[in-house]
């Protein structure tokens, strides 16, 4: 069934947008696409509208900027080497308030919208959660009001397709096709020169002075594309700025004759290279200095903007901080501090003392990690082979740092060895450079993703930094944006918040709260269950057309999406559904209620235990759905190639969203706040954001279960934890594992799940699922046993989406601008900055 | 490689470059040229670079190259540099190591032995 609901309320477009839209479609139809034929089919409309919609974002960042240069903000420059924004013209329509009047031009062609809108491919230019960060952010940047520009690579390559064969994932290449997206307007006059690898060498000035020069770089081109982003109302729009890496003809024209032409096309490929693919996780050899160039091409492009845009408009340099703020996502961008620094100092002569000032006043960073053991380093050689000139710059930086240790704050030096900016690598006793450091040390503030992850940060990651420095380091819990998780994905339950509080809510979600004033209100909880009802309904017709699967609606639809890590802790959930199925098959229990389990995830390729997971779950689904009593009690589906478009299907059908990683290993996880945002409950471990959703929502909204924080910490002091002790304490678990020691599931593929056995016992379960496996099981019986009182259940599905207005990226943007982005206060930037 | 010297009154010489590109296909003529120069005892050399609209690391190179057989009396300073050419000395750090003049007569008048 297809959502062909019209939104009742949209922000107001200008005068004679509809026929303008509707003229502006038929122009591109005819003149962008060529198409002349009576009936077009759905791709060319899609282009066509999308070339429509992107005129009409032109138009309006026009007027906007002509605000925006008497603006006092600063502007908000954001570097992510990852961004996962999805479809993007649903989004802008309705941001722009246009959806309506795009439904009557498509109509008129004799076409649906809904089936246009399922043209366009997903923008999936990150692995997850700090890609998905940096979208909603963006969405937020421009609904509040603020100046910003994203900074990314154009990676020819995002992530991977995901297919699933004989129960196992398989990888095929997806290409993002920015060639042909009807987004984007090439920059080329843009383009920034990067320079890289080459030497160093120390040369006599006229004036006899010794200077450091860079010679013998060899040149990359950075030629920018742009994506403009409507915040809500259309007011502001932003732009994302993704480079693609090409080499030289200029610089590489002295490569002429037959053998050299061979050797220029090598060159070229290797320039090319850099944006061709999303660069790995898992990366060494010549993988770590792809993935170092790659880091260093995307700052480079960013910084170099910066400053060009800025000098462009206010003629110096010197006012860089009273404009600009740029903010790293992630340590992966770290280099962004060596590289503004060299050009404040290289190409515009500022001084050190001054150009360190500058730097540290613009720089801020958000803190992703979760252990100094999962964060990358770079080999010091690496470095100084790739980035000459930047080495020294970081030897500067390591140098003045010591004194500053040992002159300031000499109580630090016990923590000194694990502040240094080059140290010890972790896995050889070559010297590496630490990027998380130069973070902590050149950039005036940090943010940890919720609270539980600020604890993890000044304990584990840079507790030597937060002993020193402790007003740099701060705490906003992430957020996602309500537009796209509420507005777009469930309009059915826009409809009815509209109705009950107004359509305020979409810029100002703390209005969402309102709703509780419904929460006696029969008729308003009875319209909230036909929502999630039809919501279901529509799922479930997408499943029986995709997967085959005859899912029926009336159950619990459990959702389990997010990425396959053994982190993550499927196997939770997979061995609680194996021990329902012989409850079901052999035991005779019958459940309170029908159980449909939806997975969906990827595995990073690679990840053996992660792949093994995806075939014990697809595994199962065969064995559940093909058994005949057992398919009448429950069910499982898994949905493959997971991205934001599906989740925008599955986040608005979930009475239970799942969120079970292990304790310290989730820096926050926003997908508790989508689902519980559309009034799914949450069954969630004590980890990352899950307490604060807890604390807001209460219980009833959030079944929390397993070890808490302090008991995680006791059980990670060696010898603490026995899981061969801990199991001896839970015989439905031990029957569970029996039963797939002895083949239940997948029986020809002997011991093909074994390995997972061993993570559990031999491994010593790192993430703790034995001890979890027993309060896992209580709470889902708590759900089934809540979900057979249905308006108790739409009251506590309410109270969710009213209290989780508070997880709303608009509120996390305008923390950090209160927090991080505004013009430092001399008194602690003095601090910091004696540094210098 | 096209270039042309002039010698001027107060012994400096003036290289004007007429290529519009200094790079690998022509750097090894250029410090050639220059060195030509010195040999012949210029020791305080204009280097004209307005006709020059690019310069790889190889011209650079080339340039870099040519500072060590200046004699410690002797100069190499250069003048009329384009903006491209500017924007590559600045990023390299080369404009630390030369002088560089807006135009070749204030180049002339600075490298003359009164004003060295």
């Amino acid at each position: 069934m297809r959502n062909t609901m019209r939104l009742p309320v949209e922000p107001p477009a200008p005068e004679g947008a509809d026929k303008l839209l509707a003229r502006q479609l038929t122009h591109h139809l005819k003149y962008s696409c060529g198409s002349w034929a009576r009936e077009p089919n759905e791709r060319a409309v899609f282009q066509a509208l999308a070339l429509a919609v992107r005129d009409q974002l032109a138009d309006r960042l026009f007027e906007a900027k002509q605000v925006r240069n008497k603006d006092a903000h600063r502007v908000v420059h954001l570097v992510s080497m990852e961004y996962m924004a999805g479809r993007l013209l649903n989004n802008n329509l309705l941001n722009l308030g246009l959806r309506g009047q795009a439904e009557h031009a498509v109509a008129e062609l004799g076409l649906d919208l809904e089936d246009i809108l399922a043209e366009e491919p997903d923008l999936c230019l990150g692995h997850g959660g700090l890609a998905r960060w940096s979208s909603c952010f963006f969405d937020s940047l421009a609904t509040t009001g603020i100046p910003a520009c994203g900074y990314g690579i154009n990676y020819e390559y995002g992530l991977f397709r995901q297919r699933i064969s004989n129960g196992f994932q398989k990888e095929e290449p997806e290409r993002w096709p920015l060639e042909g997206t009807p987004w984007r307007f090439w920059q080329a006059p843009e383009q920034i020169l990067v320079p890289v690898f080459g030497q160093t060498k120390r040369l006599e000035g006229p004036a006899g002075n010794s200077n450091v020069v860079w010679l013998d770089w060899d040149v990359v081109i950075g030629v920018p594309s742009d994506i403009l982003v409507s915040g809500y109302g259309g007011k502001t729009i932003n732009r994302l700025r993704l480079y693609t890496a090409q080499s030289s003809p200029e610089f590489n024209r002295r490569i002429a004759g037959h053998e050299h032409y061979l050797r220029a096309i090598d060159d070229r490929i290797a320039s090319e290279k850099i944006s061709k693919v999303l660069y790995p996780h898992l990366a060494d050899g010549a993988g770590l200095q792809l993935r170092l160039v790659q880091q260093y091409f995307l700052v480079s492009c960013a910084i170099q903007d910066v400053i060009r845009q800025h000098v462009r408009e206010h003629r110096t340099v010197e006012t860089l901080a009273d404009h600009q703020a740029i903010h790293l996502n992630g340590f992966q961008t770290a280099l962004a501090v060596v590289e503004l620094l060299r050009v404040l100092i290289d190409e515009y002569g500022v001084g050190w003392d001054r150009a360190w000032r500058i730097t540290h006043n613009i720089c801020t960073t958000t803190c992703h990690a979760l252990s100094r053991d999962g964060m990358e380093d770079w080999p010091a050689s690496l470095v100084e082979k790739v980035l000459p000139r930047h080495a020294g710059i970081l030897r500067r930086i390591e140098n003045t740092f010591g004194s500053y240790i040992s002159q300031r704050a000499p109580d630090a030096g016990r923590d000194l060895p694990g502040m240094l900016l080059v140290g010890r690598g972790r896995d050889d006793a070559r010297e590496h450079v630490r990027p998380a450091n130069l973070c902590f040390i050149g950039c005036h503030k940090v943010n940890a993703v919720s609270r539980a992850h600020a604890e993890i940060v000044e304990a584990r990651i840079a507790p030597g930094f937060a002993r020193l420095w402790p007003e740099k380091f701060c705490n906003i819990t992430n957020g996602v944006t309500p537009r796209r998780w509420i507005a777009q994905a469930n309009p059915r339950l826009r409809v009815l918040i509209d109705q009950c509080v107004g359509e305020g809510w979409l810029t100002d979600p703390d209005r969402l709260l309102e709703l509780e004033t419904y929460s006696e209100d029969t008729g308003v909880l009875e319209r909230m269950s036909a929502v999630r009802h039809a919501n279901k309904l529509s799922l479930s017709a997408r499943f029986n057309r995709a997967t085959g699967v005859d899912v029926r609606e009336e159950g619990i639809f459990d959702v389990h999406a997010k990425p396959f890590h053994e982190n993550r802790r499927q196997l939770l959930t997979l061995l609680h559904i194996v021990d329902r199925y012989l409850a079901f098959s052999e035991d005779g229990e019958v459940p309170g209620a029908l159980r449909t389990y939806i997975f969906a995830g990827k595995a990073m390729p690679g990840d053996k235990t992660a792949g093994l997971l995806i075939k014990l779950t697809n595994g199962l689904a065969a064995l559940v759905n093909n058994d005949p009593v057992v398919s009448e009690l429950m069910q499982i589906v898994f949905v493959p190639d997971y991205k934001v478009s599906v989740a925008e299907q599955l986040v608005p059908a979930a009475d239970v969203s799942e969120q079970l990683s292990a304790i310290g290993h989730e820096a926050c996880g926003t997908g508790a706040m989508k689902f519980a945002m559309n009034g799914a409950r949450v069954l969630g471990s004590w980890g990352g954001g899950n307490p604060e959703i807890f604390e807001a929502a209460g219980e009833g909204v959030m079944y929390p279960f397993g070890m808490t924080m302090d008991e995680a910490r006791e059980s990670d002091i060696a010898g603490a934890y026995d899981a061969w002790r801990m199991l001896e304490g839970a015989p439905v678990l031990k029957r569970v594992l029996r039963a797939l020691s002895d083949g239940l599931v997948c029986p020809k593929e002997e011991q093909v799940f074994e390995p997972l056995q061993r993570t559990l016992l031999e491994a010593g379960d790192r993430y703790r699922i034995i001890h979890d496996f027993n309060a896992y099981c209580e709470e889902q019986a708590r759900i089934e046993a809540d979900f057979q009182a249905p308006l108790e259940w739409a009251q506590m599905s309410l109270r969710a989406v009213a209290r989780c207005g508070a997880f709303s990226s608009d509120r996390a943007v305008n923390e950090y601008v209160d927090r991080m982005w505004r013009r430092t206060e001399p008194a602690t930037s003095e601090r910091q900055m004696e540094l210098a | 490689m096209n270039i042309r010297k002039q010698r001027f009154g107060t012994g400096v010489v003036v290289l004007d470059v007429l290529e519009d590109r200094l790079d690998a296909a022509v750097a090894e003529d250029f410090r050639s040229s220059v060195l030509a120069a010195i040999e012949e005892g210029a020791g305080k050399l204009v280097i004209n670079l307005g006709n020059v609209a690019f310069m790889d690391s190889s011209g650079l190179g080339a340039l870099v190259g040519c500072l060590r057989h200046v004699g410690a009396e002797g100069s190499i300073v250069l003048s009329s540099v384009t903006r491209p050419v500017e924007r590559v000395l600045r990023l390299t750090r080369i404009n630390r190591v030369f002088e560089v003049f807006e135009d070749t007569a204030a180049a002339i008048q600075a490298s003359a032995p009164a004003h060295s």
